[in-house]
């Protein structure tokens, strides 16, 4: 069946992308957010068959249009929490890109405990008024949207916040010297308490909805194009031929194929309706834990051009290399993952 | 393409389970790795009469039951779980993937129904003193005479081969590497059963001098079924691993959450937890790779070579990895000899060696993606 579905999509993004009208026809065929339900705008497809679409989008060479934090995190948010009220106002508008969300949640003195948060949305009629300090939050600059997470006397709870004129954003420059995340300032934002998702009081589980499946396919295919230009580049220093490159480059060739074979696992147990947790978790960690070797790889047989920036070529490996680090510290770190893995999949016990 | 289990797969999984529970507990296992064959005729018999499990992939026409490697792979990573001592990796693994590789009808007419049927134990002779597995490493000697093909020379880290009815003999012709088979039961050569860190898996050293053979498949034209061979046989090895990867990983969570140290139990300690999490994630892992290569295998799939080098080299080293930590989870008791740790351990550490370890199956990988 699976296989079907892929014939018929490759057959439809081969038709559909020579009208140069790529990111409008995806929009009249329900094709961004594409998992999502059909009454919502998608087009229902299953996990299995969104990896599948995402694949054939990358071996067809299309951009894949994915909207982001809205995509992966507040339209399933929304979708098993919302209102339908919340769903007609906000899911729409996800789909057409008008709203591009940035994530919230950390604060300074709380970036993996986001229980703690200070973040303080007062009850002002109908209205929430927010202040507070939010950190490391990617894409800020580029969102018009906020999907913060603050309290309410005692609960937090999850609210979608408009970045009209009462949030300031300041850069936070990354090692990388790039400012990859910024800093957002709330002084007396309001916002209806209709934007709160699963209501005021405990919305907690919205906050931690599991984030859809989307985008594996296409970051599996990043990995392999970024591993493909890693071998060109050894070869034109010369070093494809040494052992110790060869049985690097193998064993993160061998990682992309296990990622893949195992998120193609994960997938289909979705789509079957099975338990997937197991399969999640270990996911991320294998991905996020390999992002960050890759990274090391890299620039070892890049070799010194990296250390020096004489063209933007040169800078890609090193900035992999730099940027990679945040892959296990963000959104959690791997020492949270591994226990959370042992508490709540393995159930060893929690007293420390 | 579809990549789950359907409820015949599933139901195939708990009968096999159910039966090496029975006949294959660890007082089991420790009487027959102690023993000098290494198995027992009678779950050998139930084992392939019974339940058919030497049939199960072999194809209807050869006596089989023609289902695929799917199916296998489910079987071996029950058997790798249980650390069945018996002789069915040789027999399926080896010697029914190398025949079923050659274009021999004749010989698959012969030698396939038997082994289907579970009345012949097979194995393949392959490597040599050095113990490697490529082409190039083959010398033991075939001449043609008068009289026919004539076997000289010796085999090593022979599977099961002291007990084998039928022996695969992989040597080298004037023309090339070539097949041969001889039969225990016709001599001509002998067969040395090796002292093995596994005791769960019997080797020998098989000697060959003038040894009257048949030509199986066309002469000097051998290598690739056993290249065949050796993928199908890398991919049963890595459904054996996840089933003992996933088996040690239980035994650790179990005594993490029993076992009280400082007046807690050392699974809440974050070192111990840390340890879990990742064999939870090197098992989930290997079940990943070796279930897509035995897909691969299934269908057929021009991507069963990288596949298997994939799943050999990951699950080699997430079931030594765990089979290791394992002890160290378990501390002085995981250190015994009465304490079945060790078994793992040792079955992890043999089946990585076999056919190659993870290095060398990252090179092959790395050939065959042509890098």
């Amino acid at each position: 069946m699976l296989a079907q579905f892929r014939r018929e999509i490759r057959e439809w993004i081969r038709r559909t992308a020579h009208d140069g009208e790529w990111e409008r026809s995806l929009l009249a065929a329900n094709m961004i957010c594409p998992g999502w339900p059909p009454a919502h705008g998608g087009s229902g497809l299953s996990p299995a068959e969104v990896f599948v679409f995402e694949e054939e989008c990358a071996k067809a060479c299309v951009p894949l249009i994915h909207r982001g934090v809205g995509e992966h995190l507040v339209g399933p948010a929304i979708l098993q929490h919302g209102t339908a009220d919340q769903k007609a106002r906000f899911l729409p508008r996800i789909i057409s890109g008008a709203d591009r969300y940035c994530r919230a949640y950390s604060e300074p003195d709380h970036g993996s405990d986001l229980a703690s948060a200070t973040t303080h949305g007062a009850r002002t009629g109908d209205d929430l008024v927010i202040h507070g300090h939010k950190t490391w939050v990617a894409g800020a600059a580029e969102a018009n949207m906020l999907c913060l997470l603050c309290e309410t006397g005692g609960e937090v709870c999850l609210v979608l916040v408009p970045m009209t004129g009462e949030i300031q954003i300041r850069p936070t420059p990354a090692m990388t010297g790039s400012p990859e995340f910024h800093e957002v300032f709330l002084h007396g934002a309001r916002v209806p308490r209709t934007h709160v998702i699963g209501g005021v009081t405990g919305s907690w589980p919205p906050a931690m909805t599991a984030a859809n499946p989307s985008g594996l396919a296409a970051a599996n295919a990043k990995f392999e194009a970024e591993f493909w230009e890693l071998v060109r580049e050894a070869r034109k220093t010369g070093r494809a031929d040494d052992p110790g490159v060869r049985e690097r480059l193998a064993w993160a060739y061998s990682r992309i194929a296990l990622i893949r074979a195992h998120t193609m696992r994960l997938v289909t147990a979705m789509s079957a309706g099975e338990n997937t947790v197991a399969l999640q978790a270990t996911e991320r960690l294998l991905t996020t834990e390999f992002r960050r070797h890759f990274g090391e790889i890299a620039i070892d047989i890049a070799g010194p051009a990296t250390t020096v920036q004489p063209d933007e070529h040169s800078t890609t490996w090193q900035t992999l290399f730099l940027s990679s680090r945040a892959a296990t510290i963000d959104p959690h770190t791997s020492e949270l993952r591994r226990t959370a893995i042992a508490e709540e999949i393995l159930h060893l016990p929690t007293s420390e | 393409m579809d990549r789950s289990f359907t409820r015949e797969q599933d139901e195939l999984r708990d009968t096999v389970r159910r039966f090496l529970a029975d006949r294959s507990p660890e007082g089991a296992v420790r009487h027959l790795m102690a023993s000098a064959d290494g198995y027992d005729p009678a779950v050998w018999k139930q084992l392939t009469e019974q339940l058919g499990l030497t049939a199960i992939a072999i194809p209807e026409q050869y006596g089989g039951a023609g289902y695929s490697y799917a199916e296998l792979v489910i079987v071996f990573e029950e058997m790798g779980r249980a650390l069945l001592c018996a002789p069915y990796f040789a027999t399926v693994a080896m010697a029914a993937n190398l025949l079923l590789a050659t274009p021999d009808e004749s010989a698959k007419r012969d030698f396939l129904p038997v082994i289907a049927n579970g009345s012949v134990i097979a194995t393949v002779a392959l490597a040599e003193e050095r113990g490697r597995w490529g082409e190039a490493e083959i010398t033991l000697e075939a001449t043609s005479t008068a009289a026919g093909w004539r076997l000289t020379g010796e085999k090593h880290y022979v599977v099961d081969g002291h007990t084998a009815d039928l022996v695969l003999v992989v040597a080298r012709a004037a023309t090339g590497v070539s097949i041969f088979a001889v039969s225990r039961g016709d001599g001509g050569y002998t067969a040395t059963p090796s002292e093995t860190l596994d005791q769960t898996r019997k080797l020998a050293r098989l000697s060959f001098d003038g040894t009257p053979a048949r030509l199986v498949g066309e002469v000097g034209k051998g290598w690739p079924a056993v290249r065949q061979m050796l993928d199908l046989a890398a991919i049963a090895l890595a459904a054996e691993q996840v089933g003992g990867a996933q088996k040690v990983l239980e035994m650790s969570v179990e005594y993490a959450k029993i076992r009280v140290q400082f007046g807690r139990p050392i699974g809440s300690f974050q070192a111990i937890k840390h340890k879990c999490a990742d064999m939870l994630v090197a098992v989930e892992s290997a079940k990943s790779a070796a279930y897509y290569a035995g897909w691969a295998a299934a269908e057929n799939s021009p991507e069963t070579a990288v596949a298997a080098s994939l799943a050999k080299s990951y699950c080699s080293e997430a079931y030594f990895q765990a089979a290791a930590e394992n002890i160290q989870i378990h501390g002085g008791i995981g250190f015994t000899w009465e304490h079945p740790a060790h078994l793992y351990f040792k079955r992890a550490k043999s089946s990585e060696l076999l056919f190659g370890d993870a290095a060398y199956h990252r090179e092959q990988l790395a050939k065959r993606i042509g890098i």
